[in-house]
């Protein structure tokens, strides 16, 4: 546990120098923005320069997850095939807690980037448009029939459960990308790309068996989106993401224990 | 701060003559504790194997004695110390005879430049 | 006496190109021990399997009595040839992070080490010169009550006073319970702290013998006969 933390705290600190002025960057241009809104109503000719504001605002907003993924997964990169992988390895570590605090690392990241977002669209969004947001979900649950509460953590948690299979198909790749003696990046995207189709290929034949399975022909005739069917959906989905991301762990384990090509 | 060796013999046996040489003319007195085999090694700079294997050899020669909560100590022994220095004069003055001889040299001149010498000197 | 390090047949290859080739040998505790050979000879593969950094292709290694995992990390220091701290840490930083993952890092030996060459604890990596990252990476290995270490070219690409800085440093923290086997190419260098050489060839083991021994048989300084040897 003493070592989890320690590795944690390691993953964290190198991380952060990057990813926490990240985060406080786009909420800062989530307030400027406002800022901007707020100034432009006695001073019109603003208008003009906040709405520009704004559509940058948004895209920071989306690309801030975006090179949360890209960093975590150079940082995983670098810490498996690179000279920093000489510090890690040498520890007296299971391979296995590598993979978990790597992965534990980047999930924390993803919720403080989803804190941080929730934060941002609170800011973004224009002053008079606070009461429609409201009306707006308040119908959307009603059409859905849902309980509002429920599903907004069961959403999130597939979120960060879809994201963690992905990483981990990510470590999957990197261990199989470097048992090659050059081109390793080259040869942990290759990987992926084998890792995505595969994937694909078993979520398609799934879909298959779950029709054969439910007759769904009914639904696709009559399509009425009942909460229970949705959630259903959600249910199979993490399942789905369970399974993928915990064989991708087991191979990139088994790699990296067995296998580590550290050159 | 570490002593000159040559390479190509073996480090033990010049660790033993430099500290036979510093025996006999007095620059380790007898009686005089040693550092221990790892400060003596760090000092010299060379592997503490080297080191012990030298000190070994030593005590075996009678220049050294190991007293067992103590340490190591230069023998007290004064005519064993001579005993090694004139062992020693001797193979340095054969050596420099034979060198002298290789030069065509021989020993009356080599006596006889000596006294020379003497006188100048004083 | 059992032998804290023992090489059975050890081999590695990569496809076709074959980096070590049936390397045995065995190293008593409290031994210096020289690994010497040109640059490309296996030095460094062998010293990675080792520290458990790659795995062997065939064969066997084992360090005190344990095969190179997870286990023999705990009591295994190694020394890589390159950087491999993040440059931006500071040394306190550096400190906490060994003390917290090795249970056998003496701090006060570390943080005497660091005073005695004048760095302050607040210093980063980045900031030092070459020769200074060089001495800090060996005072944390070294710093290491271990059972064997490993030092891949500790001497390689620094200048002659940080490079007997490093030679003493080694042998003050020699010890009688554990060996050090130390890479380099720069034989004449470090011959002189040596027990034993070994000498490796295009993979293979060609000798290995005490080092005093070979001054003895041959006459030559252990580098004048590596290149003999070498030629050959």
């Amino acid at each position: 546990m003493k070592l989890f933390n320690n590795l944690f705290a390691y993953h964290f600190k190198c991380t952060a120098r990057i990813f926490l002025p990240l985060v406080f960057g786009v909420l800062l241009l989530a307030g400027c923005t406002k800022g901007m809104e707020s100034l432009s109503k006695p001073l019109p000719f603003l208008t003009a320069p906040y709405t520009f504001l704004l559509i940058i605002s948004a895209f920071c907003t989306v690309g801030m997850f975006l090179c949360i993924i890209l960093l975590s997964i150079r940082h995983f990169f670098r810490n498996t095939t690179s000279a920093h992988g000489y510090f890690l390895f040498m520890l007296p570590v299971k391979p296995s807690m590598h993979l978990l605090s790597h992965l534990f690392t980047y999930v924390i990241w993803l919720i403080v980037a989803g804190a941080a977002a929730v934060g941002c669209v609170f800011l973004l969004i224009p002053n008079n448009a606070y009461a429609q947001l409201g009306t707006i979900l308040d119908q959307v649950f009603a059409v859905l029939q849902i309980n509002e509460n429920r599903i907004i953590v069961v959403l999130i948690a597939m979120m960060l459960l879809s994201a963690a299979a992905f990483m981990c198909t990510v470590y999957a790749a990197v261990s199989i990308g470097q048992l090659a003696k050059e081109n390793r990046a080259l040869a942990s995207f290759g990987a992926y790309m084998g890792i995505y189709v595969i994937e694909q290929l078993l979520s398609t034949l799934l879909m298959i068996i779950l029709f054969a399975c439910f007759d769904l022909d009914l639904f696709i005739s009559n399509p009425v989106l009942s909460g229970e069917m949705l959630f259903g959906f959600l249910a199979g989905a993490s399942i789905l993401y369970i399974l993928i991301g915990t064989t991708s762990f087991l191979v990139a384990n088994r790699l990296f224990s067995k296998h580590l090509n550290l050159i | 701060m570490r002593w000159e060796f040559d390479n190509t013999r073996p480090v033990y046996i010049q660790l033993c003559e430099q500290f036979t040489n510093a025996i006999i003319s007095g620059a380790i007195k007898p009686g005089e504790k040693l550092l221990s085999v790892r400060d003596l090694a760090k000092e010299a700079g060379v592997n503490p194997n080297t080191m012990q294997k030298a000190l070994s050899e030593l005590e075996r020669n009678g220049l050294l004695y190991t007293q067992r909560t103590a340490g190591r100590f230069v023998t007290e022994n004064q005519e064993k110390i001579n005993e090694i220095k004139q062992e020693t004069a001797r193979l340095r003055v054969s050596q420099f005879l034979n060198e002298m001889a290789q030069l065509g040299i021989q020993p009356q001149e080599i006596e006889a430049l000596l006294a020379k010498m003497k006188k100048e000197e004083s | 006496m059992t032998p804290i390090l023992t090489c059975e047949h050890l081999t590695k290859t990569y496809g076709i190109f074959c980096a070590l080739d049936d390397v045995s040998f065995t190293i008593e505790p409290g031994k210096i021990v020289g690994l010497l050979g040109e640059n490309g000879a296996g030095k460094s593969t062998l010293l990675k399997i080792l520290a458990g950094m790659l795995t062997k292709t065939s064969g066997s290694a084992q360090i005190a009595g344990n095969e190179p995992g997870v286990l023999t990390k705990s009591y295994v220091s190694y020394l890589p040839d390159k950087s491999y701290l993040q440059e931006w840490m500071k040394l306190s930083d550096l400190f906490t992070l060994f003390s917290g993952f090795f249970a056998d890092f003496d701090l006060q030996k570390a943080q005497g080490m660091a005073k005695d060459l004048g760095l302050s604890e607040k210093a980063r990596l980045k900031a030092m010169s070459k020769g200074m990252q060089e001495k800090v990476h060996l005072i944390l290995t070294m710093s290491r009550r271990a059972k064997l270490y490993l030092l891949d070219e500790p001497i390689g690409g620094v200048d002659p006073a940080a490079r007997d800085y490093i030679l003493d440093t080694i042998l003050t923290n020699f010890s009688e319970d554990a060996s050090i086997l130390i890479s380099t190419h720069m034989i004449a260098d470090v011959e002189q702290i040596l027990d034993e050489a070994i000498f490796l060839k295009q993979g293979k083991l060609i000798l290995h013998a005490p080092v005093d021994e070979l001054r003895e048989t041959h006459h030559q300084s252990v580098d004048a006969l590596f290149r003999e040897v070498y030629r050959s």
